[in-house]
């Protein structure tokens, strides 16, 4: 390790390759400038960072200000109004609300994915004795609550696990859902859908209707939402009902 | 992952920044809507929608640079879901109740570094450690450690004679970040 800055940069990169990863940490175990180097290194690179974030925040300011001034959406802001103008802005608001009240456009599929989708809590609890399973749904769960869904995966695809309780299923499409694959999250959920799961089934069927409202198949969201409205009292019914409402203006 | 992913990916990547911008644009135009009608939906003024939107596009950028989003499906909907991670601890630290199956309870990217960012005080501090930097160290050091460019591709940027010589600017510019955070009191307190 003739010049160990570079080394250092490489792998604070993440250019170095397995092999060499290992041999630099085995050599960082017993040579502690190295080691001290390192940390030094770690520290500046968090005062760059700071530098950089800087930086991109103004650039990313400045779009969001281009944004803005081509009218799309216009930041709220607290405007004191003179006293003369006042009763003729409120004139002119109540004629703006009248028209948006009147020719407002239906939230479309992807917004009303948005505003319905949220994490199903998934909570194991502790327990006094740990077999390797329970020490792998552990696992997912920090995982899953930590919002590390691509982590999940892998540890979902332990037959185990899927087989220890069936909220793993649901969780595994969940997790495809937040990484965008909703043709896998389907697919998941089905799973579930056909084997009339007693507790998830209609969660699966829930977050179908979400990923298919993603995915702009309509007709699919509705079906699995028509499940859930006429399940009365049972998982997400009423939100179901104003859904199939809001799916069928956008038709 | 389709193709729109791809090219947002690649423009993130990309080492012009006119390109990172475009990706920024079309991420506004595609996304932002979404993020401030889910927040306003709870509540939550625009222009909070709009901080934590940027701050997202942020994160979105580093990650794209470190190789963090090659798994990722859809950019956008990743970027929702930063955002909505942010929205829930924002309300959390404001000691709001947050309804349990919307918890959030740590964010995919920590964003404590950012959070100080944006406060006045440390602002002001970076506003001076980069004016005793100078122009040449803070693009150099910038372009390779936040950036992650190669430096073949600083070379291009910065004109310099060699890469030698721009490794040899790099170890002098380390220095001499090193030495101005020792000689500013709050700066310090970053390297103990």
């Amino acid at each position: 390790m003739n010049q160990p800055q570079e080394y250092i940069d490489a792998y604070l990169r993440g250019e170095l390759s397995p092999e060499q990863v290992q041999e630099f940490e085995q050599e960082m175990k017993t040579n502690k400038e190295l080691a001290q180097a390192l940390n030094e290194r770690q520290k500046l690179m968090n005062v760059i960072d700071l530098l950089g974030d800087q930086q991109l925040q103004r650039r990313v300011g400045q779009i969001a200000k281009e944004y803005h001034e081509k009218g799309q959406t216009k930041p709220t802001r607290l405007r004191i109004m003179r006293s003369a103008w006042w009763v003729a802005a409120a004139g002119i608001a109540l004629l703006v609300c009248a028209y948006f009240l009147l020719n407002r456009t239906p939230p479309t599929p992807q917004e009303l994915y948005a505003a319905n989708f949220s994490l199903y809590p998934i909570e194991i609890g502790t327990r006094s004795e740990l077999n390797d399973t329970m020490r792998l749904e552990l696992e997912a769960e920090k995982r899953y609550n930590s919002g590390a869904f691509a982590e999940v995966l892998p540890l979902l695809d332990s037959a185990a696990i899927l087989t220890a309780d069936t909220k793993w299923q649901l969780a595994k499409g969940i997790c495809q859902m937040e990484l965008g694959d909703h043709q896998a999250a389907v697919r998941s959920l089905q799973v579930l859908i056909t084997e009339q799961d007693i507790l998830y089934e209609m969660p699966a069927r829930w977050y179908t209707a979400l990923s298919y409202l993603k995915l702009g198949d309509l007709d699919q969201a509705q079906a699995q939402l028509e499940v859930l409205a006429s399940n009365s009292g049972g998982f997400r019914q009423s939100e179901a009902v104003e859904l199939i409402e809001a799916v069928k203006q956008n038709r | 992952m389709q193709p729109i992913e791809e090219d947002l990916l690649h423009l993130l990547r990309s080492t012009n920044s006119r390109d990172t911008d475009r990706a920024f644009r079309i991420l506004y135009e595609e996304q932002y809507p979404i993020v401030a009608r889910y927040i306003s939906s709870r509540s939550g003024q625009t222009q909070a929608a709009d901080d934590l939107f940027q701050e997202g596009l942020i994160v979105l950028y580093k990650m794209a640079r470190q190789g963090r989003l090659d798994h990722v499906k859809s950019i956008p909907q990743y970027l929702f879901t930063v955002c909505k991670h942010f929205w829930y601890r924002q309300q959390q630290q404001k000691g709001q109740t947050v309804a349990i199956e919307d918890q959030v309870t740590e964010i995919v990217e920590n964003p404590t570094v950012l959070s100080h960012l944006f406060a006045t005080e440390r602002g002001q501090l970076i506003d001076k450690l980069l004016q005793q930097l100078g122009t040449d160290c803070k693009t150099l050091l910038i372009h390779f450690y936040y950036d992650r460019l190669s430096m073949k591709e600083i070379l291009q940027k910065m004109h310099y004679n060699s890469e030698a010589a721009l490794k040899n600017k790099k170890s002098k510019c380390m220095k001499k970040l090193r030495d101005l955070c020792e000689a500013i009191p709050q700066l310090r307190n970053l390297l103990n």
